[in-house]
């Protein structure tokens, strides 16, 4: 064995014929991915098969982060509407951000991340209001970029029931479920939330338990669903497409419940 | 200067190629094929064949670079990392390849090459051209239908998906069903 | 062919390309910081240089079983294509080398770009080097017909494929007036060219710099060295082929040139921060069934005029 490495063995590949393959993990680490999440591949050429979704466990004592007002919220303390909206308009920003680095487009994941952090940094309404909506426009109105990421890692109703994917997620499975349709419910929700952050509203306090990736009062994280869907998801697709669908799912895994990180823990 | 230039791109063109059956790795012999053909473009442009010669640099490497990547698909041990041989049936090729070069050479050596006829070309393009597209341009239709028509009889051949799987049976779908979409929606 | 090609105007022309690179890297830099929101942008400006010296004191890095003669090849070659490509670009009227088949020059040394990544993504034995150096072969067969065509249809237009005489040919009216589609496709297969901004899919970040992952230290420096002079050599081609050269009033050629160069230049570089990336899986299909008939039609109306003209 030449530099101690292993040979490439052959399989069949989606063209009918016969071709090497390379058992490559995906992460835990790369720019723009959910942090911890490895997927262990088989690739032929950039085409993924054989896709494992594997999930190195965050410290037991983790505080899920995008998640935290909404548990707060269900122990029984007092929050506000307007915090609640603030931090779920930052956690799509966040997505937002990845997903546009993702698809190379610089400029705009650099808005988004700007923006996230003058959200989280207290920014008032009347400040981030116009800069989103040029934001939003100019991503919104980008017909390249929906070119790249029609059809990619449709989850349909049925799959988000079977899988229990929820939140925008789900919500973007009734307008054609792709990654598409998810960027741009993570847009309009931003949008939306962004009118809660009224002065008046800010001190309402709140009662919905929708986080920014679903329901946080179930037994099972959102990011559960979304990371039992993923595997199906992205089995034949090329590399780039691949890393387009994880990033237009974004799951959280420092939400992830104890039952899934001692699974993967297991699995590891 | 020029007679410099020859020699050096002479053996130059042919270790490259000799180079191309000593290899173990199919990038590497590739890349050397390309050497040598690259040898071949610069002996054109000593002749002062300008255009025919950078035609070679271009079509050379955009064939060599494609040809790695089914080399690479398709040979066994594509990384050269086993030891292998590019040669296979050694004896009588080995025996057949001198015996063609030595015809080769010995057909440059023997030919009665005419003496230059007139003044150097100012554009030898041109001139091409002209033979190309004046007494040879039936020639020459014929030949592009011919290879056009080659190129999409085996594209035909090759692809088992027609028409009627990508559009339907009455070739109803406005968008094609293809397993891999080619982008077009 | 042929021509006496003096030492002191390639070094003077290598030194223009060097500073063109410098330009690109370093207004690269500025709108990514105006992007990123810095407070001055501007400062910006000196980040090259500070990559500069971390580089040259980075140690090189070494991937087990890896082919660094091929990998060596591939970062050399880019650096060799961007400086012959730029023997045939014309400083003010005429080029350093006048070759009389100086567009087919241009486009050969570009070709052998594809070459040279791929080497260098092959030479690396890594995924994701592997996977970016196979990109720029699909890339280079999606853009490479129709920009054949945009530079044939500029020839067409001049009635040689001497870069002087294209230039010479726009004494009247640019070509970029009525050959648009031409330019516009020129413009897009700079981008790809350079593997650039939209077009820079085979070393995209996605891939944690794709055919480019595993170059460090000198050999990453030598590397984007090529690029940006890749990038600025196909910029300024662009001028000779469509924007007239070196004409324009009251000021020499050479710097009618150079501004006309840095405004391509500037626009290559903006399109970067302005659009994500095309995957070729997706554009593949766009290249061949919108590109190459649009230019085709193109080349047609040049060929009729020329035609007409007599």
């Amino acid at each position: 064995m030449p530099g101690g490495l292993a040979m490439a063995d052959r399989a069949p590949d989606r063209d009918g014929l016969k071709l090497d393959r390379l058992h490559v993990s995906l992460g835990p680490v790369l720019n723009d991915w959910p942090a911890g999440l490895v997927l262990r591949v088989a690739m032929q050429g950039d085409v993924l098969q054989e896709v494992q979704a594997d999930v190195y466990a965050p410290h037991a004592d983790a505080t899920a982060f995008w998640d935290e007002p909404w548990h707060r919220l269900l122990n029984g303390e007092r929050v506000s509407r307007g915090e609640l909206a603030r931090r779920r308009a930052a956690s799509h920003l966040d997505s937002l951000g990845r997903l546009l680095g993702v698809a190379g487009w610089e400029g705009a994941a650099w808005s988004a991340r700007g923006l996230r952090d003058d959200l989280m940094a207290g920014a008032e309404r009347a400040v981030i209001t116009p800069r989103l909506a040029r934001f939003a426009r100019r991503i919104g109105r980008s017909r390249l970029l929906r070119a790249m990421t029609d059809g990619l890692g449709v989850i349909d109703v049925g799959t988000a029931t079977a899988h229990g994917v929820t939140g925008p997620a789900l919500r973007a499975a009734a307008s054609g479920g792709d990654a598409t349709a998810r960027w741009q419910i993570w847009l309009a929700e931003t949008t939306e939330a962004l009118a809660d952050l009224e002065p008046g509203e800010a001190d309402t306090p709140a009662e919905t338990v929708e986080g920014p990736r679903g329901p946080v009062d179930e037994g099972r994280a959102p990011s559960e669903g979304l990371l039992s869907a993923l595997p199906s998801l992205v089995n034949g697709a090329e590399l780039a497409g691949a890393r387009l669908i994880v990033a237009s799912l974004d799951p959280d895994l420092d939400v992830l419940s104890e039952r899934a990180t001692l699974q993967a823990a297991a699995h590891g | 200067m020029g007679d410099a230039a020859f020699w050096i791109l002479a053996v130059g063109a042919v270790v490259t190629g000799i180079g191309v059956f000593q290899m173990d790795s199919m990038a590497r012999a590739t890349f050397l094929l390309l050497a040598s053909f690259l040898c071949g473009a610069g002996e054109l442009l000593l002749l002062g064949l300008g255009y025919l010669g950078m035609v070679i640099v271009l079509m050379m490497t955009m064939e060599m670079v494609v040809m790695a990547v089914f080399m690479v698909m398709y040979m066994m041990n594509p990384a050269g990392l086993m030891p292998m041989t590019m040669v296979h049936n050694q004896r009588p090729a080995t025996v057949i390849a001198v015996v063609t070069f030595a015809g080769l050479v010995a057909g440059i050596l023997l030919t009665p090459w005419p003496e230059r006829k007139g003044a150097r070309p100012m554009d030898s393009t041109m001139q091409v051209g002209e033979a190309i597209m004046g007494p040879q341009m039936l020639l020459m239709i014929v030949i592009g239908v011919a290879i056009l028509a080659t190129m999409i009889a085996s594209v035909v051949l090759a692809t088992d998906r027609g028409r009627y799987d990508r559009y339907g049976d009455r070739l109803e779908r406005r968008r094609p069903d293809d397993p891999i979409p080619g982008g077009r929606r | 062919m042929g021509e006496d090609i003096g030492f002191w105007a390639v070094a003077g022309l290598l030194a223009a390309v060097g500073g063109l690179a410098v330009a690109a890297a370093m207004l690269d830099s500025v709108m990514g910081a105006a992007a990123m929101g810095h407070a001055r942008p501007v400062a910006a400006m000196l980040d090259p240089v500070r990559e500069t010296a971390r580089l040259l004191v980075q140690q090189r890095s070494v991937v087990p079983a890896s082919d660094s003669v091929l990998r060596l090849i591939g970062t050399g070659g880019i650096v060799l294509a961007a400086a012959l490509a730029a023997l045939v670009v014309p400083v003010g009227m005429r080029p350093v080398a006048d070759l009389d088949i100086g567009v087919v020059w241009f486009n050969a040394m570009e070709v052998l770009v594809w070459a040279a990544l791929w080497l260098i993504g092959w030479g690396s034995n890594a995924a994701f080097g592997l996977v970016g150096g196979y990109r720029i072969i699909a890339q280079g067969l999606a853009y490479e017909l129709p920009h054949m065509f945009a530079l044939i249809t500029a020839a067409l237009g001049a009635g040689s494929l001497r870069v002087g005489d294209v230039v010479a040919a726009q004494s009247g009216l640019w070509f970029v007036v009525w050959m648009p589609v031409a330019f516009a496709v020129y413009l897009l297969s700079a981008l790809a060219m350079a593997f650039w901004g939209p077009l820079g899919q085979p070393v995209d970040e996605d891939l944690a710099g794709g055919a480019v992952s595993e170059l460090a230290a000198v050999d990453r420096l030598v590397f984007l060295a090529g690029r940006y002079a890749l990038l600025a050599v196909t910029a300024a081609f662009a001028v000779p082929l469509f924007l007239g050269g070196g004409a324009g009033p009251w000021l020499p050629g050479w710097l009618w040139m150079l501004l006309k160069t840095l405004a391509v230049l500037g626009v290559l570089v903006w399109a970067r921060w302005r659009l994500p990336t095309m995957r070729m899986d997706r554009f593949m299909e766009a290249a061949w069934v919108v590109l190459i008939p649009a230019i085709l039609l193109q080349a047609l109306v040049v060929g009729i005029v020329v035609v007409a003209r007599g």
